[in-house]
């Protein structure tokens, strides 16, 4: 365990050290998210605030900022990493040290969240103050504890749909373009950005056949109070089975990846 | 001229001998690449197109108005970063110094690295922008003749040049700072996000930054007004062309002396 929290803490570290780089991080982060509030007033502005689909303003910039929150913690990006030690043959060094290849870059990307809280939730923080009057606090302790779990599922999803992206690179498929083509399907079907309740209805009924919705759009309507008791254990299970779904199918893979390994013609 | 034509040949030789030996390993790889730029603007337009399905306006500006600004800006992106794709590289190029095999031929490095560099993935997007600019224009039920081509064609070389100082000059610091991915990474990618709408929907602080300090809003707010008549009085036209065109040509000679000052200062490896 200590083996763990030290890679976390060392992934930390690293970030730290260049000190310019992560104030321009924040910048960024911070950027992108007054983008999108700011669209949202203004879109909102030209009906003069009415509801519009049974949303009012208030929902729409309590929903980005929740979504954000969510997309904070589970932004792990480690499939590059992962894919790239495959294609070198460093996995190779992970292979050999007594302990599981896999925890370690979990623990990488557990250190990159950490990171996160910092480079996204400060600017957050600061943005969410500004907006105050429009962000509509949790429905209830008992949404909000459930919102913290779906937090921790969404996260799960995240790290799982990583390493089932990573793995692929056994069959050398390049891992920047895996990566860059999910991070597209995030946009369009996760309700990251447009929440799903505008989708026309066959994009509604076919994103939510798909992981990517469990990621944002669970948690944020958790927080909304959009759901009831039953709803919130539903959507916790969906979550659940996600996880196992994607984990299984990466196993396989894995299993199948290291059995016909070959590093440098070894 | 005949100079100019030679460097036109070069540069086209260069582009091509480069691509086919990229070709030769990574079709699949360019393949995918262009597929995914393709993918991805695809999406920024999908999320514009729900999120306006359900508005009238935003700034001021419908939804075909907001596509002839967003064709606008890819349009000159994409110029600007097909040409100047080793930006990307600055890494390598100034701090590592793999920019000596451009400087030691006796022809202008600049255009070399240019060349060398050239990125024709970013064709994708220029199938993208011409369709919207296009069906934009459909929908609005513009006429154009060739006097406003003219003008969208010099406006579009103007605002490729702006963006193209706002692409460089950032990288270029690194002569003497660096490592700058980063700080280019923002004013790249990050800045980009802001201008994809009509800056008229931001606050007064950030409409003046955006118009004096950090001039982005003139490579599609502005020129998106003047070529869509959103302007009323011929004064104002004027105006803002001669405004966009001295910052185009400030932009230019800003970059050159930067890339001057900055191989003045370059020391090669470990610099």
């Amino acid at each position: 365990m200590m083996y763990f929290i030290t890679i976390v803490r060392n992934v930390i570290l690293s970030k730290w050290v260049y000190k310019f780089d992560f104030f321009l991080g924040i910048m960024e982060s911070w950027i992108e998210l007054l983008v999108h509030l700011l669209v949202w007033m203004s879109l909102f502005a030209t009906v003069n605030g009415q509801v519009v689909k049974g949303y009012s303003l208030s929902d729409l910039i309590t929903y980005t900022i929740v979504s954000r929150i969510a997309g904070m913690i589970a932004n792990t990006k480690f499939s590059l990493n992962f894919a790239d030690s495959i294609k070198t043959g460093d996995i190779s060094l992970s292979l050999i040290v007594p302990y599981s290849t896999r925890l370690i870059f979990i623990a990488k990307s557990l250190g990159n969240s950490c990171v996160n809280l910092l480079t996204v939730g400060l600017p957050l923080l600061l943005t969410s103050a500004l907006f105050e009057s429009y962000i509509q606090p949790p429905i209830s302790k008992i949404h909000f504890i459930f919102f913290l779990i779906s937090l921790f599922g969404a996260l799960m999803i995240c790290i799982t749909f990583e390493l089932l992206s990573g793995v692929l690179a056994f069959w050398k498929v390049p891992g920047d373009f895996i990566e860059w083509y999910f991070s597209i399907f995030f946009v369009l079907l996760s309700g990251s950005i447009v929440p799903l309740w505008f989708f026309p209805s066959w994009l509604n009924e076919l994103a939510k056949l798909l992981p990517f919705q469990a990621v944002f759009f669970i948690p944020a309507q958790i927080y909304m109070g959009r759901f009831n008791v039953d709803g919130i254990i539903w959507a916790l299970f969906t979550q659940l089975g996600w996880v196992l779904v994607l984990f299984i199918l990466h196993d396989i893979l894995w299993r199948r990846g290291i059995r016909n390994l070959t590093i440098l013609g070894g | 001229m005949s100079n100019f034509l030679w460097y036109l040949k070069l540069y086209w030789k260069i582009m091509c001998m480069n691509y086919k030996s990229k070709l030769w390993y990574h079709g699949k790889k360019e393949f995918f690449h262009t597929l995914g730029m393709f993918l991805s603007y695809a999406a920024d337009i999908f999320v514009i197109s729900i999120s306006m399905s359900l508005f009238n306006s935003l700034g001021g500006f419908n939804f075909a108005e907001i596509m002839f600004l967003f064709s606008f800006e890819l349009l000159a992106y994409s110029l600007t970063n097909s040409i100047v794709w080793f930006v990307g590289d600055t890494y390598n190029l100034i701090v590592r110094g793999t920019l000596d095999d451009f400087l030691i031929r006796p022809v202008n490095p600049f255009l070399l690295m240019s060349a060398k560099y050239y990125e024709i993935g970013y064709i994708g997007q220029f199938a993208i922008s011409l369709v919207l600019l296009f069906l934009s224009l459909q929908h609005l039920n513009l006429e154009w003749g060739i006097k406003e081509w003219m003008l969208y064609v010099i406006l579009l070389i103007n605002s490729t040049f702006i963006y193209m100082g706002f692409t460089t000059i950032p990288s270029f610091l690194a002569f003497w700072f660096g490592n700058t991915n980063k700080l280019t990474a923002i004013f790249r990618w990050s800045f980009k996000r802001i201008i994809q709408y009509p800056i008229s929907i931001y606050p007064d602080p950030i409409k003046v930054i955006l118009t004096v300090i950090l001039p982005y809003g003139l490579i599609n707010y502005y020129p998106t007004l003047v070529l869509l008549r959103k302007l009323e009085s011929t004064y104002k036209i004027f105006v803002v062309i001669l405004s966009l065109t001295t910052v185009g040509i400030v932009t230019v000679l800003a970059i050159i002396y930067t890339w001057r000052q900055g191989l003045a200062n370059y020391e090669s490896a470990g610099g």
